[in-house]
């Protein structure tokens, strides 16, 4: 019979049917009386008298002196049980040790389960950490990227502005000289070549500068009127005497239907023109280059055929996957900056552009670029001009004088100033019909001068002089009030024709 | 010869390598397998103090959890020392077992422990800062960086819990 504390309590458990293995102890440990079967429990039962605590050394540390149960002890005998802790009196207490209960192994499925759940959600979410923290990271390091090449793009802009200024005066000059010495043929030829030096040298610096622009994406394309017969003139004049030199045939060819002007981002055309025609002129020993122009449905089919030595099919390849992936192309050594920065303009502008080569058979680059038909403006620009007054800011003399020979020649009266605060006095004083600023003078610039005038209630026109042709730097003058631009290295024709259409 | 025998307490989060831990200190084993512990097993493992007192180590290799309950409480009742294990590939596991600490402390005042940081064989997987660990040591604990699966520091670890409770 168990003692009726230990009855009473499996009793109040409502376990009736556990038969626990019972101990009375004193509160030395030392066994009293026992009940039940130990060995059930994989016990060997401790001699009456002794404590019990170094037969099991599971009960070191328990306290004997509250009631207390201790659940799923595992005794590492193969035996999980509990413990039952009943004090009766001060020196008698009762501890009954049971088989933990059925349950315990469904229960130990489930944590089992739902901590390797745990365990699997943290190590995913300990990934996605790592994910998002290397995302971050690598967005970080573009944003460095984009800035060095934003650095490097604006370096390479401002550099190819310094040059510009002095090939203006260069080919300026140049081009007086020829018209100064007509009646000198041998002299002549030679300023010639001084101004198709000149415009070569800028075309490689305005590649330069469009390489600088297109890394930026700042790229705007413009939308100008171009005269295509004009445009085959030009490029036959400054590539004919190129061929001229190696002994090639320079021919240039244009589909006579087509003479109403067209929309085209004219100095884009000009320049792919360059830097294909160029390569075709460096890279052909002898024969011939030829540059087709034609116009049909509302496209520009520009073509350009050389009888050099071809490019083979996988250097076609390298080149037109290139234009695909522009972005590592020039990187490769080979094309050139030229050939790189053609096959991005051709993209920026909407076209296309084909290759049929074969070594030893010459190559044909033909090129489609969308460009509609021009609504007439109707100006004559050969319409004797009737004059006019015209106020030129301008801090570099050699500029003044180039614009001062060509400008009086073509009937008008000019007046200077070296900066923008001159320009402002001058034209409250004087009120000149056309202003004309040089963006980037000392002490107050063109764009500061402009907005000046504006706000001072100023109306005429004011045409901006601007060697960086970046597009920011434009879009900041329309803003400021200017009516026209025109970019250095001045063209004479192109100058006075800008004037002409502001003055009447 | 003087033999005494101490109730030791191991306590952390769950799957921090507690049962790991015992079964290289007592078995020399070890296994990759996951299988939690419920409620708790007890393990024993004498060892010589550097006193030269033999001292029985009864380990209560409790249910990892990051909150004690009634039940955990009276398992913890009666123990001389605990071994504190927080899983070193997973930095939380250690604010778990400042929190177990802190709260047995609040129960049962100020008993010796040893921290663990266990799992060091994961170097790639480590996440426990060397300064948070400095700074467990300045506020005086002592640590131990092991790893149940090579075994290194686990006896070490013991030892030096050992030598706390051997006055
Ligand atoms: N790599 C490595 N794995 C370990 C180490 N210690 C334990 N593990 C693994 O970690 C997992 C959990 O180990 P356990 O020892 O069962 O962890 P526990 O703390 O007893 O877990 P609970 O009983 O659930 O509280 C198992 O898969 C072990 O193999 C270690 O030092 N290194
Ligand atoms: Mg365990």
């Amino acid at each position: 019979m168990l003692p009726t504390v230990v009855s009473d309590y499996f009793d109040r458990l409502d376990s009736k049917r556990i038969r626990p293995f019972v101990l009375q102890l004193d509160a030395g440990f030392r066994l009293q009386e026992s009940w039940g079967d130990a060995t059930a429990l994989g016990l060997s039962p401790p001699a009456k008298g002794s404590d019990v605590r170094e037969a099991w050394s599971f009960l070191v540390g328990l306290h004997l002196t509250q009631p207390d149960m201790l659940t799923n002890i595992d005794l590492g005998n193969g035996h999980i049980v509990t413990l039952h802790v009943l004090p009766e009196t001060d020196n008698s207490f009762y501890l009954a040790i049971t088989k933990a209960s059925e349950q315990t192994e469904h229960y130990k499925e489930r944590q089992q389960q739902a901590n390797e759940a745990r365990l699997l959600y943290q190590k995913q979410k300990k990934l996605v950490d790592r994910l998002v923290a290397t995302t971050a990271e690598l967005e970080i390091r573009r944003h460095e990227a984009e800035e060095a090449m934003r650095d490097k793009s604006q370096f390479l802009a401002s550099m190819s502005h310094e040059f510009r200024t002095p090939l203006t005066s260069v080919i300026g000059y140049a081009e007086w000289l020829s018209n100064a010495v007509a009646e000198n043929e041998p002299a002549q030829r030679q300023a010639r070549a001084i101004v198709r030096a000149g415009q070569h040298m800028v075309s490689l610096v305005d590649n330069i500068l469009e390489q600088a622009r297109l890394e930026h994406t700042e790229a705007i394309v413009h939308e100008d009127h171009v005269d295509l017969r004009q445009l085959a003139e030009d490029m036959s004049a400054i590539m004919a005497p190129l061929a001229a030199e190696k002994g090639l045939a320079f021919a240039a060819f244009l589909d006579p239907q087509q003479l109403q002007p067209v929309v085209l981002d004219e100095m884009r055309v000009r320049q792919i023109m360059i830097n294909l025609l160029g390569n075709a002129v460096k890279f052909t020993q002898e024969g011939f280059v030829q540059l087709t122009l034609s116009w049909t449905g509302e496209q520009l089919h520009v073509e350009i055929a050389d009888s050099g030595p071809g490019i083979a099919e996988e250097d076609r390849s390298r080149i037109f996957s290139a234009f695909e992936r522009l972005e590592g192309a020039h990187k490769r050594a080979g094309a050139g900056l030229g050939l790189h920065i053609t096959l991005q303009l051709v993209k920026l502008l909407g076209g296309s552009i084909g290759l049929d080569s074969k070594p030893g058979e010459g190559s044909r680059f033909h090129i489609r670029l969308p460009a509609p038909l021009a609504v007439e403006e109707d100006i004559d620009p050969d319409s004797t001009t009737s004059g006019g007054r015209l106020l030129i800011a301008e801090d570099d003399p050699d500029i003044v004088q180039l614009m001062e020979l060509f400008l009086t020649r073509a009937g008008y009266s000019l007046e200077f100033a070296l900066n923008g605060r001159e320009a402002i006095e001058r034209v409250r004083d004087t009120q000149p019909d056309l202003v004309i600023l040089d963006l980037n003078m000392p002490v107050m610039d063109g764009i500061s001068a402009a907005r000046k005038l504006r706000d001072s209630g100023h109306e005429g026109p004011i045409i901006a002089l601007t060697g960086a042709t970046l597009d920011e730097e434009r879009i900041r003058a329309i803003e400021a009030g200017f009516d026209g631009f025109v970019a250095k290295p001045i063209r004479m024709p192109e100058l006075i024709a800008t004037v002409r259409t502001l003055i009447t | 010869m003087d033999v005494i025998t101490r109730k030791i307490c191991i306590i952390g989060d769950f799957a921090v390598g507690k049962t790991s831990t015992v079964a290289r200190f007592v078995h020399n084993v070890f296994s990759d397998k996951y299988l939690t512990t419920v409620g708790v097993k007890i393990d024993t493992r004498k060892l010589t103090t550097t006193g030269g007192v033999e001292m029985k180590m009864v380990i209560w290799d409790i249910a990892g959890t990051d909150r004690f309950s009634a039940v955990e409480f009276s398992y913890l009742r009666g123990a001389s020392g605990y071994l504190v294990v927080a899983d070193g590939s997973r930095t939380h596991t250690l604010d778990v077992a400042d929190r177990l600490v802190a709260e047995a402390r609040e129960r049962y005042g100020h008993v010796p422990q040893v921290y663990l940081l266990n799992k060091s064989d994961l170097e790639d997987e480590w996440e426990i800062s060397d300064e948070r660990r400095a700074k467990l040591q300045s506020s005086g604990e002592d640590v131990f960086i092991t790893s149940a699966k090579t075994g290194r520091n686990v006896d070490e670890a013991m030892h030096a819990l050992a030598e706390m409770l051997d006055r």
